[in-house]
């Protein structure tokens, strides 16, 4: 049998809870290492900075997960919003770029979630809306299902066809479209959700999909972007 | 190629309290501590994957965690049950079936805290989980105590035959396990190191990974980068063997 892809996977930067002492942690919802597993992947999570050369090579790609705001510094701008700046976490960011541009420049396959998408859009010089509630007037952090159209020729239409149901959870979003990437889907309201590179085995969706499997009549079964991944492999 | 050292490190298993996801966190500490000894640490997060864990690995490292649930040694202690009981659920198997896959492929494990506990479980010992109420002894909460090591141990040759540690634990070992012998004690007659007889396995009760660095508890007492740099050099003969990566 062929050796299995092994994708590394970047964890949540917080703290412990109270029974530990509030040390620093790295944190992984199990969901995201459960969806590669049913696969056919490996799972396994980077522990820290500057490793990024090493991590690129023991791994077969790349799942940038979702959770924390992404720097606005990153797209040279100010917080828009002050109260927001602590939703941001440093040392996440400077490892996740790190390793966005490790897997890319060998050429290794890159999916993005949620903020993963986000960063791609920024690591490619996108730049980001910081709040939509407060810009728009959008609610899409309370887990709701929305209907999204899907673009032609892309790859999420190749899987699911014209439409998708899903469940949105984010209060940002991509603003200006980072180099190489275009857009696959988007809300009713004309909000991005998801892209794909040009020429590179490089995508990201803003929906959690590694919460949407097993088959529910409420939203697209999302097992199968993750097969896909793999096979990019 | 290159003379990197790829660790693989176990996690704890917990659930978020809002948001009631279930999680794998790891102390960011014990990534440091390889990190800095000259590994490249990586988390297990998939522990039924271990035979492609092990190949990708040249060591493994069983870390501490959440106390488990005395339901599986005896009677109730705690009082956070459901997170115990999970714990126990999902970690003991995680543990025991990475410790022994890498014991398989003769591949180094250091285990700290917990994780020599989980490794006397799988060599067949047997632990008792209540140091304050069953023996009076205060080993928990991050005290300084002192250990009383053997000259020809690791951590005997590293640190001397006497050295301060931290402490942060209510278990201990009650019956050793096949295979292991005891290399250092606190003076109250606690099991705080073992050692395999056979193979390049060893595990302390204290935490290495929190004495080094810019706050290391005790402040007095020797930096343990030392231990882990014993460890990851431990790792490399084998190092040939892992199949691709760096």
């Amino acid at each position: 049998m062929a050796k299995q892809p092994r994708i590394l996977v970047t964890s949540e930067h917080s703290v412990s809870a109270y029974h530990m002492n509030y040390v620093p942690v790295y944190l992984l919802d199990k969901a995201y290492a459960h969806a590669v597993s049913a696969a056919g992947a490996v799972p396994v999570a980077p522990l820290g900075p500057g490793m990024e050369q090493e991590y690129s090579e023991i791994a077969d790609g790349l799942l940038l997960t979702g959770g924390q705001h992404i720097h606005p510094g990153r797209y040279h701008t100010p917080f828009d919003y002050p109260d927001t700046a602590g939703k941001t976490n440093y040392y996440r960011d400077a490892m996740e770029f790190d390793l966005f541009h490790a897997f890319r420049d060998k050429g290794k396959p890159i999916m993005g979630i949620g903020r993963g998408m986000q960063l791609i859009n920024v690591a490619l010089g996108g730049s980001l809306f910081q709040q939509l509630d407060q810009l728009y007037g959008l609610n899409y952090a309370n887990g709701k299902m929305h209907s999204v159209s899907v673009e032609p020729d892309s790859v999420l239409q190749r899987l699911f066809g014209d439409e998708l149901k899903v469940c949105l959870e984010h209060n940002q979003a991509v603003s200006v479209l980072g180099k190489g990437l275009r857009t696959t889907s988007h809300t009713r309201e004309g909000i991005i959700e998801s892209l794909e590179h040009s020429d590179k085995p490089i995508f990201g969706v803003q929906f959690q999909v590694e919460r949407m499997n097993g088959g529910s009549a409420e939203f697209t079964d999302m097992d199968r972007m993750f097969q896909y991944f793999v096979q990019l492999m | 190629m290159s003379e990197k050292v790829v660790i693989m490190m176990s996690a704890s298993h917990d659930i978020d309290p809002v948001r009631h996801q279930q999680q794998y966190v790891l102390n960011k500490n014990y990534a440091l501590a390889v990190t800095a000894a000259g590994g490249i640490p990586v988390l297990a997060v998939d522990g039924d994957s271990r035979d492609e864990l092990v190949r990708m690995s040249d060591g493994l490292v069983l870390t501490g965690g959440w106390p488990l649930h005395p339901d599986n040694l005896s009677s109730g202690y705690y009082t956070e049950k459901d997170q115990q009981t999970y714990t126990n659920e999902v970690r003991v198997p995680y543990d025991i079936g990475l410790y022994n896959a890498f014991r398989e492929a003769g591949k180094p494990v250091m285990g700290i805290c917990q994780g020599l506990l989980m490794m006397n479980i799988a060599q067949g010992g047997t632990n008792r989980y209540d140091l304050p109420g069953e023996l009076g002894l205060e080993h928990g909460e991050g005290i300084t105590h002192g250990v009383i090591a053997e000259e020809d141990s690791i951590v005997g040759s590293l640190f001397g035959q006497t050295f301060p540690v931290n402490s942060h634990h209510t278990h201990y070992i009650a019956e050793l396990g096949a295979d292991l012998r005891i290399t250092a004690r606190s003076p109250d007659g606690i099991i705080e190191a073992i050692e395999h007889t056979q193979l390049p396995i060893f595990a302390i009760q204290w935490h290495p990974e929190r004495m080094r660095g810019e706050m290391p508890n005790p402040p007095k007492g020797p930096d343990m980068t030392k231990l882990f740099r014993y460890f990851i050099d431990s790792c490399r003969p084998v190092n040939k063997e892992r199949e691709g990566g760096a």
